[in-house]
């Protein structure tokens, strides 16, 4: 299945600057920022990022806080439980459900940004609340681009999709660059790079952080992810978990420091889930982002060079 | 595993099958060598953690009751057996007849976590006979904080209606959306509040008399207001709920107490944003 959406350019992209995912617990916080944004340093170029499946509900204050956000900020969708890898000809009956109310969020809200993971988590009749692993064969990445297509076409939009961590090596006809880029080109998504994913992925299996990033075509890219990680209770010596609970440890500040070097000023989102922290502490971590991407090198890429010749 | 015998279909399978029931041994030809296999259970124990701490979220009165120790126990046992059906953990647990089942729904029924604890854990239940009603208090607590709150009947709009000699009695009024009923076995309604909002003491005993009552939840101005029933005006708003007939309920009402006056009840309702006019199919 061909998409009919244009393929994702980040140059065209509404998205800059650095967000925060955002947690119930900080809407008061995030919204005593509202109307800053475009005078003050404290908030400028300032969005923040929530998980689509949070606000699979009717109404109430869940909605109501989301809507002010939109209202204030740029806002982007970051879904959790898309499953793009276990994508069927006859799809289960959670995944058109799944589909639909990510859908009817897209309408009501038009996030600037609407992203997804290149993983699986349903079955025809469960769904594994987690980010589950795909093979980098050719008929897991036909299934994957099947995903990715029926989600663009719920939407009507392109999406981005994330690298996933890696804990263990499963079989591989290709590396994950080149699996995450010939998903991307056959479907016209965009990529989100996150820089935790891919370290964390150096540490657990010895995965090359700085060739993956140069294999990737900026062009491409359409934000970046930072993250902390704990390290697994019961094998703390060989195995790292991205468990967003935690500070950005040091080297993935400099895994990011890289990687804007490498694709230019692109959108930071500071991910934290668990063991949350005043929202001053988040800011702080948020800020060290924008000044690092405010002072990233601009153009790096092929294609933008030869843009700045033509003209 | 070769290239040429790789079926994605299989690895699918054989991976939800691990993470059912925990069983590695068939993913092990889609694994390279490099890492050991046990460092799969990071996927299952990751799916658990974040099922079981939904439950968490969605009963956190039956967590205060039993620790969250045993809680998680009893929850990770749920998460096994009864994995989530939707791909959101918002509801999950949830009995789908708590406030009234929908006869003939294609969606195939799905265990809650109160009948599994029923089914599998009966000598604690006989010690806490009243965990199915603080369960479905926890479940209309958080189904109303949810749902839409703002479709509801102002007194403005009702006198422009009189105003207009609309006959109130024939207009398809019902509950707000965000209604919820619950009928309770047992008098426990305020020990579900200090269970809920944290104000139990920890050496408070209790005791609760085995009672019929009900309690109506809805959302008011973004937060959820609670108000238990009289046994009349339970007859009438279950009635209303379900036929949004007010010369229904009332009868029924009526049928139940003769004194029943349903203007009084009418404006109570009314100031306290409880109706709305039933949308016409």
């Amino acid at each position: 299945m061909k998409s009919h959406l244009a393929q994702f350019d980040s140059k065209l992209s509404a998205l800059s600057g650095a967000g925060i995912n955002l947690k119930p617990q900080h809407y008061e916080e995030a919204l005593s920022l509202a109307g800053s944004s475009s005078q003050s340093s404290v908030a400028s170029g300032l969005w923040f990022e929530v998980h689509t499946e949070n606000y699979f509900v009717q109404g109430g204050p869940r909605l109501r806080y989301l809507q002010a956000i939109a209202d204030s900020f740029p806002l982007s969708f970051h879904g959790v439980a898309g499953s793009l890898g276990s994508f069927n000809e006859k799809p289960a009956n959670i995944t058109t459900k799944h589909l639909a109310q990510v859908a009817s969020l897209v309408k009501r809200f038009n996030p600037v940004m609407v992203s997804e993971h290149a993983t699986w988590s349903t079955s025809q009749h469960a769904y594994f609340s987690d980010l589950l692993p795909l093979p980098r064969t050719h008929q897991a990445l036909n299934c994957l681009c099947d995903g990715i297509n029926r989600y663009q076409d719920a939407i009507g939009r392109t999406i981005l999709i994330e690298n996933p961590t890696n804990y263990l090596d499963f079989v591989s006809e290709m590396d994950e660059a080149d699996f995450l880029m010939e998903a991307a080109s056959r479907t016209g998504a965009g990529l989100l790079v996150d820089v935790n994913n891919l370290y964390l992925s150096y540490r657990n299996t010895a995965l090359n952080p700085q060739q993956y990033l140069e294999s990737l075509d900026p062009d491409k890219v359409g934000e970046i992810h930072i993250a902390g990680f704990d390290a697994d209770p019961n094998f703390p010596d060989d195995l790292l978990i991205d468990s967003h609970a935690a500070p950005v440890d040091e080297a993935v500040w400099g895994l990011l420091e890289t990687a804007l070097s490498i694709f230019g000023p692109k959108p930071v989102l500071l991910e934290r889930d668990d063991n949350l922290p005043e929202f001053s502490e988040l800011m702080n971590e948020r800020n060290r982002a924008y000044s690092m991407l405010m002072n990233s090198p601009k153009i790096t890429n092929k294609s933008q060079q030869a843009l700045i010749y033509a003209s | 595993m070769p290239a040429d015998t790789y079926s994605h279909s299989d690895y699918l399978n054989e991976f939800q099958q691990f993470m059912q029931t925990g069983e590695k041994s068939q993913l092990d030809s889609y694994l390279e060598d490099s890492r050991p296999a046990a460092f799969l259970s990071v996927y299952r124990n990751g799916f658990i953690r974040a099922s079981v701490s939904a439950l968490e979220s969605n009963f956190p009165s039956l967590v205060k009751l039993w620790g969250e120790d045993y809680f998680s126990q009893v929850a990770g046992a749920y998460v096994n057996v009864v994995p989530p059906s939707s791909a959101t953990l918002i509801g999950y647990g949830f009995d789908a007849c708590v406030d009234g089942c929908v006869v003939g729904d294609s969606e195939p029924s799905v265990l809650s976590f109160i009948e599994f604890l029923q089914q599998n854990i009966t000598e604690v239940i006989d010690q806490f006979p009243y965990v199915s009603d603080i369960c479905s208090l926890d479940q209309a607590w958080l189904e109303s904080l949810n749902e839409n709150g703002e479709s509801f009947l102002t007194l403005t709009v009702v006198q422009e209606m009189i105003e207009q000699g609309e006959d109130l009695a024939e207009l398809p009024l019902t509950l707000v959306d965000s209604s919820r009923v619950v009928i309770l076995e047992f008098d426990i309604f305020e020990l579900w509040g200090q269970l809920r909002f944290g104000k139990l003491e920890e050496d408070q005993k209790i005791e609760l008399k085995s009672h019929y009552n009900s309690v109506i939840f809805w959302q008011r101005d973004l937060q959820v207001q609670a108000k238990p029933l009289s046994a009349v005006e339970a007859v009438f708003i279950q009635s209303l709920k379900q036929s949004a007939d007010f010369d229904i309920a009332t009868n029924q009402a009526l049928a139940t107490d003769e004194s029943f006056d349903v203007s009084i009840l009418f404006a109570e309702l009314l100031n306290a944003q409880l109706l709305q006019q039933q949308n016409k199919i």
